[in-house]
Formats: structure tokens, C-alpha cells, sequence
């Protein structure tokens, strides 16, 4: 009670969020950032007390992330966090390269100034993030930065697509050491994106997804 | 209690709500600063409110949020931005450096939006009202109405008292706010047994990140970009809380603006902390407005209501038939208006230190003999300072807790048989002693209850340095506080008040790089020429005038 704060703020509007939503976006956040060992065995207790909440959230949640790919079952039954196969990795890398570009040209067509803004504000919090080092952070803009294009445009099954697509790479990517000037480079590709989308330019927007997506493959 | 070495939490940000459209608004030197616009659902065109802030404009710390809704809902657009470097916002994490030319240009930003009908004004709370000020001295045509709250347009009232520096609050400020990294805030406790005390922060987030401003602040090295001359050329609502700490540069902030006579200055002065926490009475709880919607509708109302027709009458031509010059509510009683302040019927009332080296009373008349109270002031057990650094009335603490240690001199009154309304200005003028090169001193005023609990009315701090004696005035700040029936007014001095200010060590040694302590004997003067005195303004006829 010494702080600025006078309490730990809670919000007058209740979170609305099922239980089991919010527990499969802490989990795959969780998962994502690398916070378990490869080949971990998740158990529904286990996560229930690490999360504060019951056994069934933790299954449904369950059932969502095996749905995604990023949990699978292992040889006894339990759930294992996933370890996509070079096969479907490069099937991921396939179908950005083919969906992405469109996405950006039709995105294009009718983004307004605020939804390119949005764009720059996820890339303002990245280039801090670079800079202190901080790659989960950073890998969290990317993340904003693909899925905010399809929907600033409200192509929602797009955005869902992607999203599933972006959780296998990032699963498998997750042992990456990131250089900054890597990650500098393909910052410097969004700003190229953000450029021909604040243009209104289809053409432009495409093409500087589809350059992008060949050189920062797998991101 | 153990404590962590690194302490520090990270403090998530609000996700920006549906109704609100973000933008990325560039200042003239490229550097994008996120902004959030809520407009009305009727109409094309509205009045803008706009409020510049570092603690997130979608969190739940200051509900901007709930606030825009409010005044969307009343006919005005409304305008949030994360100052530069912070939160959303490009930049680097600095405070004061940028806000005269972010402020101007934010403001043009919103009048070249076709959403805007022309008049902006500004709102918001202590940084977020002096960023206000910030935008005032920028001279933009558009900006129309100014209603700052609990700061002052000099932010060194809020870093120092007379030149003391008000390490607690910087401190916490700095810690929770300004974070060079700039990835995310952070809450947690600090250590303050950790020596010298310019290490409690870094300790506290791990050596790194780093907090900026805060070697800045203890060293008074802030300078001019903190303080914005007053020129008093737009029409202000200035609202401020009687337990606020920066209330003394308020209502000089004021009292300089309403001498220019270019605009009208509205000085509102509430029973209230530098949040909203309002004066209680004894075993009243406290209700906190974030429990539920309702009590934070309720909340937004007594909060925003006091704006209102303050900038329907600048921004809209409406009428303001009630508009005073001075609004005040005195501390358990009611509001009151006044042509100014302090208000005129208010009279000075004196009361002298009467007593020894274990204190005594406070009496109306001087002992004609001068003798000395002695104490003694150890670096290493301080003072404990028992009231929050900002927000003192969400769990007051019971002053009575420090007042038998040898190292506090307490004078009281009897009693009171009639109430006695403070209102005005208080300070305390005293000669005093030490056997080191220099001292503090700090002065508190306590309203003593029959239970013999202490409320904290009012408080100041002072250095000194020799000639020995020397001269002191220790100035209290302004109050307006009722002293019921059987309550006794208490005055408290010590030498330290920790951590809330630096500990004096005693020696020549910087206060805030080095720990070279020894203890000093401290003496103030009592009766005789030059008797220590208490100065309050009184209110006639406390608890009967209308």
C-alpha cells in the first residue's frame, strides 16, 4: 500500500472472457514463450493450480491447443507440447506465402489512417523491444503486425487462418537465438508493408509482403 | 517480512477499447505518440477534450476510458494520448522535456480533424495536469479551456518542500512511471533500508532497467523544463484536495493566474487527497470506486461534475450562473464559496510553543522567559512518516503513534469547548539549533481526537542553517478543516520524517549519494522574544456561518 497505486487496480467492468478462453490464451502465450521444456507433459491439475482455476477450463483449453497442433498426444495418452515435423513446417511456410500477399493487397483496398496507425504503434513497441532485447516481446508484435492487417479489414476467418499458421512456426521456432540486426531487418520490412498500405496501394502492399515473407522466412 | 531483491512486478497495459478509434499522431520531429479519439454517436462535430497522460489512456489506473464515455455522452469528443515514451508512444522515456511542443502539436492535430468543431480543452489529474500547463505556454490558438487538477504549472512544488526534496514520492513516482526501457510499467515495494538512498529504486528493478528523472529530482537539477511561467491568458478551473501535496503550488498557480485578470481562474478546493479519496469520518470505511459499475458511476459523477459546466461555459457559450471565484469545502462541514483566498472573514490566530525539551502546550500567550526544548537526531532511527506519500486518506494512519518518542516535541491546545474552522494558510516560525553544519525540520499539525487518535490536518519541512540560531517559517500549506468539539490541535516537531524525505546525516555528507551519518543535538527556541509560534487562519463562528 506504498505505492502510487492505492490498490492493485481492478476494472469496474468485470472480464467478460469465459474461463476457458482466457485459460487457452495464457497457456498458448505460455507455451509460445517457451516457458515449458520441450516434450513437457501437461496434466489438467497441474495447469488448474498454476492458473488458479478448475480441472474443465484446463480441458477445454486443452482440446482448442491439440485442435491448433501446438499440444498432441503422446504414446500414453498424456499431452505433450508439440514438435511440428519439417513436412508440415514447410506446408506453413507454403500457404503464407500464397495467402498473405492477398490479404495485404485486399487489406490495402480499405484500410483507413487509424488502421495503418495501429500498425505503427505495434511497430514502435517492437523497435523497443529489439532494443532491449526483449524477443518475446518483439516476437509478440510480429504476431500483432500479420494478424492486424486481415483484421483492420474484418477477414476474420483469414485472421484465424494465420493465426493458427503463426502458432506452428513459432513453436517451432522458439529455440531460435535472434540476432538484432535480423530482427532489425524484417522490422525494416514492416515499415516497407506499412508504406504501401497507408498508400492505398494493392500492388505495392503485396508485393512488400510476398518480399518479405521470402526473406524472413520462416517469419 | 522478507524482501525480494527484486521486487519489481511488470504492470500489464489496458487493451484499447472498441469505442475508441487509435492513432499514431506525428510531432514535428517525427516521433508518433498513440492516441486515442471517442466521439459522441450523435452529431458530426463536436468540442474536444483532450488529456495527456504517462499512466496508459486505455488502463484502469486512470479509466480514461469511462471518463471519455462520460463527456462523449455530454456532447464533447474526447482526446487521450500517451505522452512521449511511454506506454504506446515513440520517444524517449523523459519526462517534462517534450510536452510544450507535444502539446501544441497534438492540439493542432485534433483541429485539423473534421470531427472537430474548433474549441479544445484540456483535463486531467497531476502530470496529466501539468502537461496542461505544458500545452497553455505553447500559445495554440485552438486550445480554449484548461482545468487542471491536484499540480501546480511548477512541477518542483511537487518535487521539493523549501527545498527539501520529497524523495518518497519521486521516488515512487519514478519507479512505477519512469522506466527507461520503456517496455512496461512496474509495481512493487520499496526497500528503504537499502543505504545510500539513491540505490532503493535501481535495487528494487535489479540494477536494470533504470529509472530516469530521479537523480534529476533529488539534486534539483530538473530546471526550468519543469516549470511553465504562469500567464493566466486562458480561462482555468483549477481543482485541488486539501490532503493533496502539491496544493501549496496550486493555489499560488491560481493566485498568479487571477492576478493577470486576462481570463477567469476558478480555484475549486475539495476534502480530498492527490487521488479522490475524500476526508472521513472516524470508522466511516473507505469505499473504493473501482468495487463495482455502480459505485464507479457514482464516483465519475462527484469526479467529472465540477468540469462540466466549466467548459459548457468556455467551449460552448452556455451560461454558468453559480460560477464563484473560490469553491471550497471545509473538512467535515460543508461547501462554501468566496470572493477569494484565504477568505476574507478568515482572520490569523496565534498560538506559541509553550513547554520544554518534552514538549507542552499550545497557548494563546508567550512564556516571557527563553529557554530551549533539546532533542536529539539520530540518522540511524528516523522519524517514521506514517501518512502515504499520495494518498494519505484511503487508510490514515493514527499520528498518535510517534508522538511519544523523545525525538518529537508535541504542543497541544485544551481541548476545544466550540468548533474551530481552519481556513487559510498556516506555517510555523521558530528559531532553532543543531551541532551540525546544517538541519531539517518538520512540522506537523494534528487534529487530536477524544479517543487520542491523531489526524494529520497539515504538514511542512524546512532546512536550516547556521548562524545558530536561526530563523525558520515552516510554511503548512492552506487547509479548510472543522475541529469539533473536544478534538485538540496538536503540533509535532521533529527532524526527520523518513522516507517520505531524505534523513539529515548529521554531517557535511550528499544526503542521497553517500551514508556519513552522525547524530546531532537539535534545539528550538521556546518563550521570549523569540518564541516559537503557530500561525492559522480562523474562520469566525466555525460550524454557525452560513
Amino acid at each position: 500500500m506504498k505505492g502510487f497505486r492505492p490498490e492493485p487496480a481492478r476494472s469496474a467492468a468485470p472480464d467478460k472472457t469465459p474461463t476457458s478462453k482466457r485459460v487457452y490464451e495464457q497457456l498458448r502465450r505460455a507455451i509460445l514463450h517457451g516457458e515449458f521444456q520441450p516434450g513437457t507433459s501437461l496434466g489438467e491439475t497441474q495447469i488448474g493450480t498454476m492458473l488458479g482455476v478448475s480441472r474443465t477450463p484446463v480441458r477445454e483449453a486443452f482440446a482448442e491447443l491439440l485442435n491448433q497442433g501446438i499440444l498432441e498426444e503422446g504414446a500414453r495418452r498424456q499431452v505433450v507440447i508439440a514438435n511440428p515435423t519439417d513436412g508440415l513446417l514447410a506446408e506453413v511456410v507454403m500457404m503464407r506465402d500464397a495467402l498473405e500477399p492477398v490479404f495485404a493487397s485486399q487489406a490495402a483496398l480499405s484500410m483507413d489512417v487509424s488502421d495503418v496507425d495501429q500498425l505503427r504503434l505495434i511497430m514502435i513497441r517492437a523497435r523497443r523491444a529489439i532494443r532491449a532485447r526483449d524477443v518475446n516481446a518483439y516476437l509478440d508484435c510480429d504476431d500483432d503486425f500479420h494478424l492486424h492487417i486481415p483484421h483492420a479489414v474484418g477477414h476474420h476467418l483469414a485472421e484465424d487462418a494465420l493465426r493458427r499458421l503463426r502458432g506452428l512456426t513459432r513453436l517451432a521456432t522458439r529455440e531460435i537465438s535472434w540476432e538484432d540486426e535480423t530482427l532489425d531487418r524484417i522490422a525494416a520490412e514492416h515499415e516497407a508493408i506499412i508504406e504501401a498500405l497507408a498508400d492505398n496501394d494493392p500492388q505495392g502492399a503485396a508485393a512488400a509482403m510476398a518480399a518479405h515473407l521470402a526473406s524472413s522466412t520462416p517469419y | 517480512m522478507i524482501v525480494l531483491p527484486h521486487p519489481a512486478t511488470r504492470r500489464p497495459f489496458g487493451d484499447v477499447p472498441h469505442d475508441a478509434r487509435p492513432y499514431a499522431v506525428r510531432m514535428r520531429d517525427g516521433i508518433r505518440l498513440a492516441t486515442d479519439v471517442y466521439v459522441p454517436k450523435q452529431g458530426q462535430r463536436w468540442p474536444v477534450l483532450l488529456s495527456r497522460l504517462p499512466y496508459d489512456k486505455a488502463g484502469d489506473e486512470c479509466f480514461m476510458p469511462l471518463i471519455a464515455r462520460w463527456f462523449t455522452e455530454r456532447g464533447y469528443a474526447v482526446v487521450v494520448q500517451d505522452v512521449r515514451g511511454k506506454i504506446r508512444s515513440d520517444g524517449d522515456t523523459e519526462p517534462f522535456r517534450h510536452e510544450i511542443t507535444d502539446g501544441y502539436d497534438t492540439v493542432d492535430w485534433i483541429s485539423r480533424q473534421p470531427w472537430c468543431a474548433g474549441p479544445v480543452g484540456m483535463f486531467g489529474d497531476s502530470y496529466f495536469g501539468w502537461t496542461q500547463w505544458a500545452a497553455a505556454s505553447s500559445g495554440h490558438p485552438a486550445l480554449a479551456a484548461l482545468a487542471p487538477r491536484v499540480i501546480s504549472a511548477d512541477f518542483r512544488d511537487l518535487t521539493h518542500r523549501q527545498g527539501i526534496f520529497a524523495m518518497e514520492v519521486c521516488s515512487l513516482w519514478a519507479f512505477e512511471t519512469w522506466i527507461d526501457e520503456a517496455l512496461y510499467d512496474y509495481d512493487g515495494q520499496l526497500d528503504w533500508s537499502i543505504r545510500p538512498l539513491c540505490d532503493v529504486v535501481p535495487t528494487a528493478l535489479g540494477g536494470r532497467p533504470r529509472p530516469a528523472f530521479l537523480d534529476d529530482a533529488a539534486k534539483d537539477r530538473l530546471g526550468t523544463i519543469a516549470q511553465i511561467p504562469v500567464r493566466g491568458d486562458l480561462p482555468a478551473l483549477h481543482l485541488g484536495g486539501w490532503w493533496d501535496m502539491t496544493r501549496r503550488g496550486q493555489i499560488n498557480t491560481w493566485r498568479q493566474s487571477a492576478a493577470a485578470r486576462r481570463a477567469p481562474q476558478h480555484l475549486v478546493m475539495d476534502a480530498t487527497d492527490h487521488g479522490w479519496t475524500p476526508v472521513r469520518d472516524q470508522g466511516e470505511p473507505f469505499v473504493d470506486p473501482m468495487a463495482d459499475e455502480a459505485t464507479m458511476v457514482s464516483f465519475l459523477d462527484t469526479y467529472l461534475a465540477p468540469m462540466a459546466p466549466f467548459f459548457d461555459a468556455t467551449l460552448r457559450e452556455r451560461s454558468w450562473p453559480d460560477a464563484a471565484p473560490v469553491r471550497w469545502r471545509i473538512a467535515h462541514g460543508p461547501w462554501e464559496q468566496s470572493a477569494d483566498w484565504p477568505p476574507p472573514r478568515s482572520r490569523p490566530a496565534e498560538w506559541f510553543l509553550v513547554g520544554d525539551s518534552r514538549g507542552g502546550a499550545l497557548h494563546t500567550v508567550a512564556d516571557d522567559a527563553e529557554r530551549p526544548a533539546r532533542w536529539l537526531h539520530d540518522p540511524h532511527n528516523p522519524v517514521p512518516g506514517l501518512a502515504h506519500a499520495y494518498h494519505p486518506l484511503i487508510k490514515p494512519s493514527d499520528e498518535s503513534a510517534t508522538a511519544q518518542r523523545d525525538d518529537v516535541l508535541v504542543f497541544q491546545t485544551e481541548p476545544l469547548r466550540e468548533p474551530m474552522d481552519l481556513a487559510g494558510p498556516a506555517d510555523v516560525t521558530l528559531w532553532l539549533g543543531a551541532t551540525g553544519s546544517s538541519t531539517y525540520i518538520m512540522a506537523r499539525l494534528i487534529d487530536v481526537a477524544p479517543d487520542g487518535t491523531g489526524m494529520r490536518i497539515l504538514d511542512g519541512a524546512a532546512s536550516a542553517a547556521p548562524p545558530w540560531p536561526a530563523a525558520v517559517t515552516v510554511d503548512l500549506g492552506s487547509t479548510g478543516y472543522r475541529l469539533r468539539p473536544g478534538h485538540q490541535l496538536r503540533l509535532e516537531l521533529s527532524s526527520s520524517e523518513f522516507p517520505r524525505y531524505p534523513i539529515h546525516p548529521g554531517t557535511d555528507a550528499d544526503p542521497w549519494y553517500q551514508w556519513d551519518v552522525r547524530p546531532t543535538e537539535q534545539h528550538v527556541i521556546l518563550g521570549g522574544q523569540r518564541a516559537a509560534r503557530l500561525r492559522c487562519f480562523v474562520a469566525p463562528g466555525g460550524g454557525t456561518a452560513a
